[in-house]
């Protein structure tokens, strides 16, 4: 499962680069992060408890920081494990210097595994397409509070009540958003 | 933590402890003991946990216990007057409605709150309603002719649906 | 006919406490000072277990224990058995690889057991579960048989090269390549059968319970044969003698196939009961029943039918490669060989067929019996190449069947793939079915959904199976481990009530009624006089359950030659108390007579004289009125019919509607017509959840994406129509009861039935082949490929 996404942010490029490493912007950007740590020279470990209605799980997650090349690119490879599953992906982010500031641009190819895959595979691509795009925002709006996303959607995915096993998916989607911050 | 949840079962009150997590058809099987009421999945589908709440046809394993705070449930084991079986239940051993009988009591627990709510429905009409409870045994011709069954012999003065 | 008898359609006594509330499945059953497990599974399709931390499942409050697969091992807990061999086309044996209940060192599939958390409560449990940290060393995956077959595939087994457990072969390969060299016409195709999942209503549960102070083991099991269940998983898993472990299946919620299994939980529960010295208790969660409980099916085979200028076959060859999964489910290996390839004659005289399977593994949950079990594949590829065949010989469907068909003055009639058949009338089911389903009026109806802008199409199958299974003389023969025998035992109580044990079990059946017919029908005695017990190790003396549609044919004729002893004894009873030779006394409705006068006794007299012998031959006759039979069937009975199925589709969506469906089915003699045409709506449901709604996928990962019931298409009541059915009888020669079994047919009959309707209904569109399940998806886009 592919996405992707962009974001214009009123910031220079250095600056989103340091705040993308910086653990405490990335902690407080995820819903539910616990535990944001450095777990070596490039890489973090994460514990995230992702709440959505009924649903509750406690995700262990992993990231480490590949191919750096600051200011500009780097790839993030992460894994997140819970009772409920599992999901491991990689994310290629890369910024931009332009008129306005910085261009952020990520994709991210990921799959799911147990539970996880079992109940909802299909319906993860929306949720973690919305749980990418909060993240980003708030990420966003941390630096620059007029940060847009510049790629057009999210459409379907984000409204509506959802039912309870998709809490569950969201939950673990939101554990792969990890993997985006933590490229900081 | 647990919390006191009062309602009324088959017409008794009734109370038990329960998580805040505690599903109502948890509560019915675990802590108030009728097991009538089956869970057969865990997404909502398949209907074999139907009880009536306040009136109505629920899926008891999308229900809280805790929402029952207060609420008349009728359970399977409600249906009956004084072992003289209803209508309804009649109608499904008399066109042989079941099978295995796991699916049984949800299916009589919707069927009811189908008639309730349109007393005489044609084979269309039932097997739309019944779309939400599944069975893998009768291949669901019995059961509709059992329903449509069951609805005429209410109509004609057997017991009122639940 | 009596009138609770034979042929009557007796409403079930099983009924009442179905309808109430009040039937006791293993999940309702709840053990004084019971505990919780939770198994932790796999969620990875293939790894080494690098790391297992339980310490902090263990710390949580109300957890009792959390066992592995080293605790097993230390206890050296046996492997799950593998209850039938096959060998290879060498003679040499298929490859069994081991099957601890809670995997050692490696995880073969998604789903596979690791650990059992147990405590106090379910939700503890489970939360607990959430602790275990399981680290896995992952290997590559086979997630389906064309990865596992690809040329350098990972290995699910290294012992197995090329992920195969058998190369098995059945028929005269020289005679077929003959026939193919005298035809003139060649029809071929390739089909996969679709892997699905039995989904019985009722989820999987166990509960172990261990009495120390007898050193006696209970296990509640939802089981369709606690007496194999007791075999396999006493000698071979725990090493529990039988005297000392009771098997009880109470009520249970539906079968097909996927409970005859010995499966972990059932080992686990048992074993840590007695670890734990409290009564231990399981329930799948039916997302837990998607990845543990046996699938079916799962073959892709190339069939091609040698015919010559009159559409006439000739020969048949068929190579079939079968996904057993990561392990040998109890009878997998059985499944796609004699289940499968001895039924490719189907209901035609082809003088040679020779056919060839390789099972194989892969990265899946194992792949075992599932209503039909090896017989819907046979029937399906053979069906769907027979109507292939007539477009080939430029015949009609039907007249290129009726060529073929084995005639009734055959019979009976050896076919080249081993079995032989008893009796049948294939044409005279075609001949009914056409009738039922005014199958002359098709073109005015297709015409009618043509104005409604729908395509119309009509598809006809013809199956037979091979029931009752079986000889134990010749299943041992084939492979079978163990006997196919059935016992029954009747009991008459002193006031002339009548108790049955029987070892066939009842899970939707209706047993507990259609077996006391038998005994209504024999002893006269009134049906609510008449209980039935079976399901209980520690009641019933032996059985070997229900399967195969074998409970009337082998379970049911066990039944009556017991009936049949006690009515001998019974007639020497009453000679005594009439004063004459029991060669003269009668024993009709009840009543014993001396044939020619007015005196009789009833049978009730007869009872209390057997239990209070005052009056009584004691020279010559045991008290008691008791009798057990073991009957162990002479051949496999041979049910056969004719489906014809109507499908109407919408163009613009693919949507595919059943809208009528026929089944001319011979079952043989009925006891109970009404519980029979529910059988056959059953099956027939299945089997167009087959053809249209049901497919189990896996991605290449091995992850399950068909594990809920949202993406699992089980048919709602509003996905079929009403069926038609009839049956034409031909008595089955060898059981004196003449039934042949009816509770497979419809999964059989009614999968290519609705192919052949969709194909049918397609044909202006050139298209002549769909994919199982023809989904709206796969219809859609064949209609725009066509266009």
């Amino acid at each position: 499962m592919e996405i992707k996404g962009e974001y214009q942010i009123a910031a220079m490029r250095g600056v989103v680069w340091q705040a993308l490493n910086d653990p405490d912007v990335l902690k407080a950007c995820i819903p539910g992060c616990e535990e944001f740590e450095r777990a070596g020279e490039n890489s973090f470990r994460a514990k995230i408890k992702a709440t959505i209605g009924p649903v509750r799980a406690n995700f262990n997650t992993i990231l480490s920081l590949e191919d750096l090349n600051p200011p500009e690119s780097y790839r993030l490879v992460g894994e997140s494990k819970a009772a409920a599953g599992f999901g491991r992906g990689i994310a290629n982010i890369s910024l931009v210097e332009t008129e306005d500031g910085t261009l952020l641009r990520y994709d991210a190819d990921f799959k799911v595994g147990g539970k996880l895959a079992q109940v909802g595979s299909r319906l993860v691509v929306g949720a973690t397409k919305k749980t990418a795009d909060d993240f980003f925002s708030a990420f966003c709006t941390s630096l620059d509070p007029a940060a847009y996303r510049v790629d057009e959607e999210p459409e379907a995915a984000t409204k509506s009540a959802v039912p309870k096993t998709w809490l569950a998916v969201a939950a673990a989607a939101i554990v792969l958003l990890i993997w985006w911050f933590l490229l900081g | 933590m647990q919390t006191k949840v009062s309602c009324t079962l088959n017409g008794e009150d009734v109370s038990a402890d329960v998580d805040s997590r505690t599903l109502l058809v948890d509560m019915i099987r675990e802590q108030l003991s009728l097991t009538g009421t089956h869970v057969g999945c865990d997404t909502s589908q398949c209907g074999a946990c139907v009880v009536h709440v306040n009136g109505r046809s629920v899926k008891s394993c999308s229900m809280l216990a805790l929402q029952a705070e207060g609420a008349e449930i009728i359970t399977i084991e409600g249906v009956d007057s004084n072992g003289d079986l209803h209508p309804m239940q009649a109608a499904f051993r008399e066109h042989h409605g079941l099978q295995c009988g796991f699916c049984t009591p949800g299916m009589i627990m919707s069927a009811l709150d189908l008639v309730q709510q349109n007393p005489d429905p044609d084979d269309k009409e039932i097997r739309e309603w019944l779309e939400g409870n599944l069975c893998r045994c009768t291949g669901y011709q019995n059961i509709v002719q059992a329903v449509k069954a069951g609805a005429k012999s209410m109509r004609a003065g057997g017991k009122e649906a639940e | 006919m009596t009138k609770n008898g034979m042929g009557a359609s007796v409403r079930r006594k099983e009924d009442y406490r179905f309808i109430t509330g009040s039937g006791q499945y293993t999940d309702d059953i709840n053990r004084p000072n019971q505990v919780y497990a939770y198994i932790v599974r796999s969620p990875v399709a293939h790894a080494h277990i690098r790391d297992l931390d339980i310490s902090a499942a263990v710390a949580t409050p109300g957890v009792v224990a959390v066992l592995t697969g080293a605790d097993m091992a230390a206890d050296e807990v046996g492997s799950l058995p593998c209850g039938w061999g096959i060998n290879n086309k060498d003679g040499s044996p298929m490859f069994e690889p081991g099957h601890p209940p809670l995997a050692a060192d490696t995880v073969h599939h998604v789903g596979d057991q690791i650990a059992v958390v147990i405590a106090t409560s379910r939700a503890i449990a489970k939360d607990a579960a959430e602790l275990v940290e399981v680290d896995y060393d992952e290997l590559p995956v086979v997630a389906g048989l064309e990865a596992a077959s690809a040329d350098g595939a990972a290995l699910v087994w290294p012992d197995a090269p090329g992920n195969v457990c058998f190369d098995w072969e059945i028929g005269d390969k020289a005679a077929t390549d003959a026939a193919f060299e005298q035809a003139t016409r060649v029809a071929s195709i390739d089909v996969v059968n679709n892997r699905l999942i039995a989904n019985a209503m009722e989820p999987r549960s166990a509960i172990g319970e261990y009495d120390s102070g007898k050193d006696e083991y209970t296990l509640y099991t939802t089981s369709q044969n606690p007496h194999v269940i007791r075999l396999l998983m006493g000698a071979f898993v725990l090493g529990i003698p039988e005297h000392k472990l009771r098997v009880i299946a109470p009520d249970v919620g539906g079968g097909f196939g996927s409970k005859i299994f010995h499966y972990a939980e059932e080992a686990i529960m048992t074993w840590a009961s007695r670890k734990l010295k409290r009564p231990v208790k399981w329930t799948a969660e039916r997302s837990e029943s998607f990845i543990s409980d046996a699938h079916g099916r799962d073959h892709i085979s190339h069939a091609e039918l040698a015919m010559d200028d009159d559409g006439m076959f000739l020969g048949l060859r068929v190579s079939t490669r079968a996904n057993l999964g990561a392990y040998l489910s109890t009878f997998g290996p059985s499944v796609p060989t004699y289940l499968h390839a001895t039924l490719l004659a189907g209901t035609y005289k082809t003088p040679a067929i020779y056919a060839e399977v390789k099972g194989m593994f892969t990265n899946t949950v194992p792949v075992d019996a599932y209503r039909g079990a090896g017989r819907p594949e046979a029937s399906y590829l053979l069906e769907r190449l027979v109507d292939r065949a007539a477009k080939v010989a430029g015949l009609d469907p039907i007249e290129i069947r009726r060529r073929n068909f084995i005639k009734p003055e055959d019979f009976p009639y050896q076919t080249p793939v081993a079995l032989e058949y008893d009796t049948g009338d294939y044409e005279a089911a075609v001949e009914k079915a056409l009738e039922l389903s005014d199958y002359d009026n098709f073109e005015s109806r297709k015409n009618a959904s043509a104005e409604r802008g729908k395509l119309r199409g009509i598809g006809i199958s013809t199956y037979i199976e091979a029931c009752g299974i079986a000889p134990s003389n010749v299943a041992g023969a084939l492979g079978a481990r163990a006997g196919l025998y059935e016992a029954g035992t009747v009991r008459v109580n002193p006031t002339g009530s009548v108790t049955v044990l029987t070892g066939s079990h009842s899970h939707g059946q209706g047993h507990e009624t259609t077996f006391a017919q038998l005994v209504t029908e024999a002893l006269g005695v009134d049906f609510d006089a008449v209980e039935i017990v079976h399901g209980d190790t520690g009641k019933v003396p032996f059985g070997m359950g229900t399967y195969g549609s074998r409970s009337a044919a082998v379970g049911g004729v066990a039944l009556v030659n017991a009936l049949e002893k006690i009515r001998t004894k019974a007639k020497k009873i009453a000679a005594h108390l009439l004063e004459a030779s029991a060669d003269d006394v009668e024993f009709k409705d009840g009543q014993l007579t001396v044939v020619g006068t007015d005196r009789s006794v009833g049978f009730g007299d007869v009872a209390m004289s057997a239990y209070v012998p005052h009056n009584y031959p004691l020279d010559e006759l045991e008290p008691g009125l008791e009798e057990t039979a073991f009957y162990d069937p002479k051949n496999f009975t041979f049910p056969a019919g004719c489906h014809i199925c109507e499908v109407e589709i919408d163009p613009d969506t693919g949507v595919v509607q059943v809208v009528r469906f026929t089944a001319a089915d011979d079952f043989g003699r009925v006891i109970n017509p009404m519980i029979v045409e529910g059988q056959v709506h059953g099956g027939l449901t299945q089997g167009i959840g087959q053809a249209l709604y049901e497919n189990c996928v896996y991605d290449e990962s091995g992850q399950l994406l068909s594990g809920s019931l949202m993406d699992y298409c089980l048919p709602k009541a509003d996905n079929v129509p009403d069926f038609a059915v009839t049956t034409n009888v031909t008595p089955c020669t060898h059981n004196v009861l003449g039934v042949k079994g009816c509770g497979e047919a419809g999964a059989i009959g009614a999968p290519p039935a609705v192919i052949n309707a969709v194909v049918n209904a397609l044909a202006e569109f050139g298209i002549d082949d769909m994919p199982i399940p023809a989904t709206p998806e796969r219809v859609w886009q064949a209609i725009q490929a066509a266009k």
